[in-house]
């Protein structure tokens, strides 16, 4: 549990009462209930999601795809260029591509498009995981921040006429990647150098703060408060308060009241809940996420769909809507007896868990999920094909052999096991083996 | 290959002079309903919906055609679940098509019918005329040749008696154990 992490030895007596308090939380509250998951299927690579109320927007290819969320297509239509950001609300589409901004409506024509002042640059990221955030709505506002041509661009437009209302610039010699916080506020932030840039672009703010970090952190805005998540570490940054999650921060964000952190864990990545102190008041393993948005109480979550048993390329992506609430954690054990020649992973959604052959996993999220069993594909074949040279490099999770979708409940624990059918037979001729002896005559007939 | 060859001929494979293509999923009552499908070619994969795919021919690539079955499971939807395959492909000029329940070919437009029910009324009431038809077929020779059948069986029965050579004991029969003296 990443939940002793923090206990450390030097620490004052009340801290640890505090943590026991958080571990007693841990087992009474939830951080949500999956009511439901679905996955759909676009060609290519995925260039970026969003999701407004029961509309699922896929951009892949320079393709946007609308998918309602009980998994059918609603249209499709082009965009000039790879996407860089969606953002879907109220029946409207914001799409970003490295020159443009376009405004789709629902049904995916589109309203008005505007050129933007700069290129975005560094923004298409090959797997495609959502990090930065490049819009942000505030109000009737929208809100853009990148690096381009040289330049840092603040811009802000007019959310239904995408008018542009204000930029603010800033030359930048270097590269410089750049973002908007998520949360309430307006900051826009991009590092330098082992520094934090941050500009509240409501009060013209700078700010230059050292950070040793190589990589790009993410930032929440939550009542004025500033949120850091470097690495594997979620700092408040004027509070001084900051809570290790061993293993990586991959998402941070609020629903107004709570902070989510979305961190890397084996069996399966979990997402805890915080306090604006940064407490832990609950948390549960959800699997590897891409992207996740927060809206009215809903947290969805963009993940890695199974393999796609299609020739070229094709992507499964999977959308999980869950309830945020206190929905008591349940457990799996999720158990394969597999019998042919072959490799054998157990996976949640598309995400490996575990290898042959059993997987337990420990506070999962409640509510539907799949459990999915992954098969290098037989290698009798393999090895004929290469004539008996395996080449164990290309030896991975091929094929789905097995798909399950099972409920959780909360607080209860759920137990699947299963075998290949093959095991079945090799189990009967055994059996049938063993029991031949007991009925063959001893004495011979006679006439 | 003797796997492929044993599918084309389970799907079935139809080979014609065609300048449209038309592939059509049906239902129960013959009437055309909307699917999803994923166009797979060299090209790379094209997805979209309709009511009936439309192919300009001829092509320059083959291609294959699959038409997915969004599923519904509790509460996880799948989009690309039951997956059915149709082939389009040339041979000598001539486009070919496997993996479809029934085509039909009229005016150089070819179109192409998958069952989305995996029947259709009418191959249910062929069924429903010819199974009858044939058991009242079968009884009725029956009954007009039950002499010469009892002859042939009587024929057969004979002659397995005054085969040659030692008898067995027939199945199940007790077996005599030799007895105590």
């Amino acid at each position: 549990m990443v939940l002793f992490n923090f206990v450390d030895v030097d620490e004052p007596a009340p801290l640890y009462l505090l943590v026991a308090v958080v571990l007693l939380a841990v087992f009474v509250y939830g951080v949500g209930l999956v009511e439901r998951s679905v996955y759909v299927v676009v060609p290519h690579l995925v260039e970026a999601t969003c999701v407004d109320g029961d509309v699922a927007y896929i951009v892949s290819n320079s393709v946007v795809y609308a998918w309602s969320l009980n998994g059918t297509l609603l249209g499709s239509a082009w965009v000039l260029g790879p996407a860089v950001e969606c953002l879907a609300i109220d029946g409207r589409v914001y799409l970003l591509t490295m020159r443009n901004i376009y405004l789709l409506d629902r049904d995916l024509r589109e309203i008005i498009s505007a050129k933007l002042e700069g290129v975005v640059f560094g923004a298409l990221r090959i797997p495609w995981r959502a990090e930065n955030r490049f819009m942000a709505f505030r109000g009737d506002r929208l809100y853009i921040a990148y690096y381009g041509g040289g330049e840092v661009f603040i811009e802000t437009r007019d959310v239904n006429t995408l008018r542009l209302l204000d930029v603010y610039r800033q030359p930048q010699e270097r590269y410089m990647r750049w973002g908007l916080a998520r949360g309430d506020g307006v900051v826009a932030y991009g590092m330098r150098d082992h520094h934090l840039v941050l500009i509240d672009v409501e009060r013209l703010e700078n700010r230059t703060i050292p950070l040793d970090y190589r990589g790009f952190p993410l930032l929440l805005s939550l009542g004025g408060r500033l949120y850091l998540a470097s690495g594997s570490v979620v700092t408040w940054l004027d509070g001084n308060v900051s809570r290790p999650f061993p293993g990586g921060v991959k998402y941070l964000d609020t629903d107004g009241r709570y902070i989510y952190v979305a961190y890397y864990a084996r069996p399966l990545p979990r997402l805890a809940k915080l306090t604006p102190e940064l407490d832990v008041v609950a948390e549960a393993a959800v699997g590897y996420l891409l992207d996740a948005f927060i809206k009215d109480g809903v947290l969805y979550l963009t993940k890695q769909g199974r393999l796609v048993e299609l020739p070229g390329f094709a992507t499964e992506i999977g959308i999980d809507v869950i309830k945020l609430g206190n929905y008591t954690p349940g457990d799996a054990v999720f158990c394969y007896l597999p019998a042919s020649a072959e490799f054998i992973w157990l996976g949640v959604g598309g995400f490996e868990a575990a290898d042959c052959c059993c997987l337990h996993i420990r506070g999962l999220i409640p509510g539907w999920h799949t459990f999915n069993v992954l098969s290098s594909g037989d290698l009798t074949i393999q090895l004929l094909i290469t004539g008996g040279m395996l080449k164990w490099e290309l030896i991975g999770p091929t094929e789905v052999k097995q798909s399950y979708v099972v409920y959780v409940e909360p607080g209860k624990t759920l137990y699947l096991a299963d075998m290949d059918p093959a095991a079945l037979y090799i189990i009967a001729s055994l059996g049938l083996i063993a029991y031949l002896p007991t009925k063959i005559p001893k004495q011979p007939y006679e006439d | 290959m003797i796997l492929l060859a044993a599918h084309l001929v389970i799907a079935g494979e139809f080979c014609g002079q065609a300048e449209v293509l038309n592939i059509v999923v049906v239902d129960f009552w013959g009437r055309s309903v909307e699917f999803h499908y994923y166009i797979s070619s060299k090209a790379g994969i094209k997805v979209g919906k309709g009511v009936e795919l439309v192919f300009r021919l001829p092509s320059a690539d083959n291609y294959v055609v699959y038409i997915a079955r969004p599923l519904e499971r509790g509460g996880v939807y799948m989009a690309a679940a039951g997956w059915r395959e149709v082939a389009v492909y040339l041979r000598d000029g001539a486009v070919c098509v496997s993996g479809s329940d029934a085509h039909q070919l009229e005016d150089g437009v070819l179109t192409v019918y998958v069952y989305g029910d995996g029947v259709t009324y009418q191959e249910v009431a062929a069924a429903a005329v010819t199974i009858p038809t044939l058991l009242a077929v079968m009884y009725l020779v029956e009954r007009r040749y039950k002499k010469l059948h009892g002859w042939i069986l009587k024929r057969l029965a004979l002659s397995s008696l005054n085969r040659r050579g030692p008898r067995r004991r027939p199945r199940g029969s007790t077996p005599r154990l030799r007895a105590p003296l």
